[in-house]
């Protein structure tokens, strides 16, 4: 088993062990180990079918829905394994909270969208949960534009907008690690750049981890970095570092185009 | 500021706690409600499995060679329903020869020309209407159409045109739906090598939908097997021991059939016996049944065939 | 090069021909439906009086006496067969069998004109010459009494022959004295007998004493005029309820096969959609890829299992345990009817709503579910919350197509509604069990069973192209909502 690969002097959120998936028996993640360290953004990056997002959806089991995928080694939040029998997927769930690459409201208000997720968890009604809407929504950078329609559908919203309402969404079921799958790349350049700063501006409240192919992206928003190829962690650092000084030749190849 | 219910819940013992006391009976909702979809599903499937158990388990006595070859005997007291198979197959053939092109190429007409004018906005509308419209009012416009209109009589003639109608609408939607699948992709590979646009519909969109709309046939063949309603008033007669020949002349008589042998059969209590009924009824379920197994063979065939 | 030509040409033209004989079948079918349904608006409407003079204290008090003296005035249908049995028994006893009795006469005159009376063409009906119904009708009724008539007062009497509703008849019936006997004072009489279709009224007593006498008596005239126009009156009928085509005096009010058969409609749908949708959930939502594998099919199985064999179940299962529950209670000869058939119109339509409703949950779009579960919701309140409703025009969609099919499905019914046709009644519990226990009896059900029996191109066969035109106006809407529901969910079902 290799040793987990950590960031000295950083205390971390949610650690992988030796993580390995196989869908229909081709392997998808080869081992990985991985801590993330909390309250910082982590972005991972590689060529397409390295396994980023596999290993973004193991971190909360959304791995679970697809049916013929097969997991070995554990992934320890708050010191306890999340693939344990016991655990609540409920409660995982509400502490990871998880945004898509396209844009997926419901097909409801506004309101109604950020308000589901808070109304159940924590059985929030009127005021209280009025004002946790419009706190989510303020994080996500929404509210001002949508204040004054709140009623209206999630669907009507332009395509960053609908982006923002999703992390709206993730943020009013007040999860402590956000997971962000491709967030950007069904979007225009403009509303990339809002995501991006909100991005930016929520990695220093929560531990956000984001998966990207874009590698300008990564370096302007991430902290740190994990290059991954073929199911498994080539290289794991600061940002700065992995981009400046790659430790290894794959990883600069691929920072540079070379393949990829 | 905004942040007072944040902060508030953080001092009372976090958002955790309160979120705890209700996991188990969202939990407990959760398993109740999933628990009766699944055992609806259940329900259903032990409905079907009942079904037949209880028609196999009456009519497997009655079945044999001389019930499914000889005609009625002693005022449909006894022997066979022979005829009726006769009929019931010969309608079934016969409506199958008429609507299949018509509805093939009806489709494709929809799927080619589909949303373009407002003519053809209002035939897939119109289309789509027919294809629920009930079997009783076919029966009603057969009658009025084929029977009286065109002097065709009661007879397998009319019984054949009525059941064509029947089965169009249902044949050109399915048609129409499965060349929509075909993804834009193989088409327009299919124009780039030089194939015109009715080649590559020929050769290349037609074969990839192919199985859907060869199962969408058989099926809905299986609906008019079993269904007595549009044959009842053009082409079918209850009482039979007519010998089963076929010639010119067959085509101007009505036919016997089992849907209406069983309709007319069990509300004339007493006239025919209950064996023979649920004889005819496992009858008529087999032959509906061996259209399925057929829809499903070739659905698995040419799906392995073709991807 | 010019075989591929030769080829293109012939699919093209095969796809044109196709839709042209398509959109031709559509009009044609659109046309005759409705015009087949002209021949129900060809009827007479046929009545009938029994009117008889009869002594004040006559046992008959009630009743109009059968005597061979009293009259029956009807006009009926031209040519039909009641007319010949009925000559036999039109004739007035000859005049000196009548003067041997001590009876009160009436007697119908074959003219409508009071100057042209003879005593020799008195008829006890007038049957002979029926008319036209739309031309309105005259009758003139000779009253008086016998000399050997030994009561000192009389009393004229009317009542609606047997199984005659002057409700259903759309003309003004007015019975009017038109001419008293020389020398009696008496007020005029003017009765509207679709007001008052049954009673009497005292005449003072007057004797012919000779045959020539016989014309002097009471001459009441009974009028029949038409108030509205065959068409609207035949509509008018349509629409009231009482289904009963072949009496003498036929009716064709189809109030009571419509609400049968939406109320089978609405039961079974009502059973069918939510059971439908919650096995769809299951198969979409939880089962296993294998489980959902292996239960297409059997649902296909279940679907294509023939109409009549379902309907014997009922026969065989449903409707006998309906009567081993409900029989004694409310005398119920089988427990063949409403409820019977809905239940077995459900396990008819189940199987397609399933599959259907899945179709509909397997459209909505996989990072819905996604984003749901991510938000940490349990299945119950991702289905609830989300599925559904993003699948509802879907789902709307399933629901309509079964109504429509439901609604003319004809087998089930014809076998297991009953076959007779009953207004329901839920004025109270009693009633409303029994409306769903009784028999009763649809629209497509009742096509089915009279088409067998009926002349072609009559009026009956015409009004069954109405029932037809209704069954098909009813299900076109409904299936024209269901496709543009089916458009918007951008299902193809």
């Amino acid at each position: 088993m290799m040793a987990t690969m950590a960031i000295p002097q950083q205390k971390t959120a949610i650690e992988t062990i030796d993580l390995s998936v196989a869908y229909n028996g081709k392997p998808a993640l080869r081992g990985v180990s991985l801590a993330f360290p909390e309250n910082a953004v982590t972005a991972l990056i590689g060529p397409s079918g390295c396994g980023k997002s596999t290993l973004l959806r193991a971190l909360n089991r959304m791995n679970d829905r697809i049916p013929n995928a097969e997991m070995t080694g554990r992934v320890l939040l708050k010191g306890r394994d999340i693939y344990d029998r016991r655990i609540n997927l409920t409660r995982l769930r509400r502490e990871v909270g998880m945004v898509f690459q396209k844009p997926n409201p419901f097909p409801m208000s506004i309101f109604e969208n950020v308000a589901l997720g808070p109304r159940l968890h924590y059985g929030l009604r009127g005021r209280a949960l009025q004002e946790v809407v419009e706190d989510a929504l303020r994080k996500a950078a929404l509210w001002d534009e949508v204040k004054d329609e709140l009623s209206k559908s999630g669907l009507a919203l332009s395509g960053g907008q609908q982006q923002r309402l999703c992390i709206a969404r993730m943020l009013a079921v007040q999860p402590q690690i956000l997971l962000m799958d491709e967030p950007c790349s069904a979007l225009d350049p403009i509303s990339t750049q809002k995501i991006e700063e909100l991005i930016t501006e929520l990695g220093k409240q929560y531990t956000v981890i984001v998966v990207t192919h874009n590698l300008q992206q990564a370096a302007r928003i991430s902290h740190y970095t994990g290059f991954l190829m073929y199911g498994e962690v080539v290289e794991w650092g600061e940002t700065r570092q992995l981009f400046e000084r790659p430790a290894r030749a794959e990883t600069e190849d691929y920072i540079h185009g070379r393949f990829g | 500021m905004m942040d007072t219910v944040r902060s508030g819940m953080a001092r009372a013992g976090g958002w955790e706690s309160l979120a705890a006391q209700r996991d188990a009976r969202r939990a407990r909702t959760n398993a109740l409600l999933m628990g009766a979809f699944g055992a609806v599903g259940l329900a259903t499937v032990l409905l079907v499995l009942a079904l037949v158990a209880i028609i196999t388990y009456h009519g497997a006595p009655t079945l044999s060679w001389e019930f499914l070859t000889q005609p009625p005997r002693e005022g449909m007291s006894a022997g066979g329903v022979g005829p009726m198979i006769f009929g019931s197959v010969l309608l079934m053939l016969g409506a199958f020869l008429m609507a299949t092109p018509l509805g093939v190429f009806g489709g494709v007409c929809l799927a080619e020309y589909g949303e373009r004018s407002r003519l053809m906005r209002l035939m897939h509308a119109s289309v789509a209407a027919l294809a629920g419209t009930p079997p009783i009012v076919y029966g009603l416009f057969g009658l009025a159409i084929f029977v009286l209109k065109f002097h065709f009589g009661v007879s397998l003639l009319a019984g054949w045109c009525t059941l064509t109608l029947f089965c169009v609408p249902s044949i050109v939607l399915i048609t129409e739906s499965a060349l929509k699948t075909v993804p834009a992709a193989l088409t327009d590979g299919g124009l780039a090598l030089g194939l015109s646009r009715w080649q590559t519909l020929w050769r290349i969109a037609l074969p990839y939908a192919l199985p859907g709309i060869l199962t969408g046939v058989i099926l809905s063949l299986g609906r008019a097997v079993g269904e007595a309603t549009p044959v009842l008033f053009t082409a079918s007669v209850y009482y039979s021991t007519a010998e089963t020949t076929l010639s010119w002349e067959t085509l101007r008589q009505p036919v016997a059939n089992l849907p209406y042998y069983l309709a007319e059969g069990y509300r004339q209590p007493g006239v025919v016996p209950e064996r023979l009924i649920w004889g005819a009824c496992l009858t008529l379920i087999l032959l509906t049944l061996l259209l399925n197994a057929g829809a499903i063979l070739v659905r698995y065939r040419m799906r392995r065939r073709y991807l | 090069m010019w075989r591929i030509r030769l080829f293109d040409t012939l699919v093209q033209a095969a796809t044109w021909a196709a839709g042209g004989l398509l959109l031709l079948t559509i009009v044609a079918v659109f046309y005759y439906l409705f015009t087949e349904s002209h021949y129900a608006f060809q009827r007479h409407f046929p009545f009938g009086f029994r009117v008889a003079l009869q002594p004040p204290d006559s046992e008959y008090r009630d009743e109009v006496s059968m005597d061979p003296t009293a009259s029956l005035l009807a006009t009926h249908r031209e040519g039909t067969d009641e007319l010949d049995d009925a000559e036999d028994i039109t004739r007035l006893p000859a005049p000196e069998e009548l003067m041997a009795m001590q009876s009160l006469v009436t007697a119908t005159v074959q003219t409508s004109d009071p100057n042209q009376l003879r005593a020799d063409a008195l008829f006890r009906d007038c049957m002979r010459a029926p008319k036209r119904a739309e031309q309105g009708e005259r009758f003139l009724l000779l009253a008086f009494a016998l000399p050997n008539y030994a009561g000192d007062r009389m009393v004229l009497a009317w009542e609606p022959d047997v199984s005659f509703d002057p409700a259903y008849c759309p003309y003004a019936l007015t019975l009017r004295l038109i001419r008293a006997p020389q020398g009696v004072q008496i007020d005029p009489i003017e009765i509207d007998l679709r007001r008052q279709p049954k009673g009497h009224i005292e005449l003072p007593l007057w004797k012919a004493r000779t045959q020539d006498e016989w014309l002097q008596g009471y001459l009441f005239e009974l009028e029949a005029r038409p108030t509205t126009s065959t068409t609207m009156a035949t509509l008018q009928q349509f629409l009231r309820s009482d289904w009963a085509p072949t009496i003498l005096y036929a009716r064709f009010g189809m109030l009571p096969l419509l609400l049968a058969t939406l109320l089978i409609t609405l039961l079974s749908v009502a059973l069918a959609t939510p059971l439908g949708i919650a096995a769809a959930v299951y198969l979409s939502e939880q089962a296993s890829p294998r489980i959902r594998e292996w239960f297409k099919p059997i649902l296909e199985i279940l679907a294509s299992i023939p109409t009549v064999v379902l309907g014997y179940f009922g026969v065989m299962l449903i409707a006998p345990a309906l009567q081993r529950m409900f029989g004694e209670a409310l005398q119920l000869s089988s427990g063949r009817g409403l409820l019977a058939t809905a239940l077995i119109m459900t396990v008819f339509i189940l199987p397609t709503v399933i599959s259907l409703s899945e179709d509909a949950l397997r459209a909505v779009p996989n990072s819905l579910r996604e984003g749901a579960e991510a938000l940490g919701l349990t299945l119950a309140e991702r289905v609830r919350l989300v599925l559904l409703p993003a699948a509802k025009s879907g789902l709307i969609a399933v629901a309509l197509l079964a109504t429509a099919r439901v609604m003319g499905e004809t087998m089930i019914v014809w076998i297991l509604s009953g076959g007779t046709p009953t207004m329901p009644d839920f004025s109270s519990p009693v009633a409303a069990l029994g409306t769903l226990v009784k028999p009763t009896r649809g629209i497509p059900d009742t096509i089915a069973i009279e088409m067998g029996n009926v002349e072609f191109e009559s009026p009956h066969y015409g009004h069954l192209f109405l029932l037809g035109l209704v069954l098909f106006v009813l299900t076109l809407g409904i299936n024209l909502l269901g496709f543009a529901y089916r458009k918007r969910a951008q299902v193809s079902l």
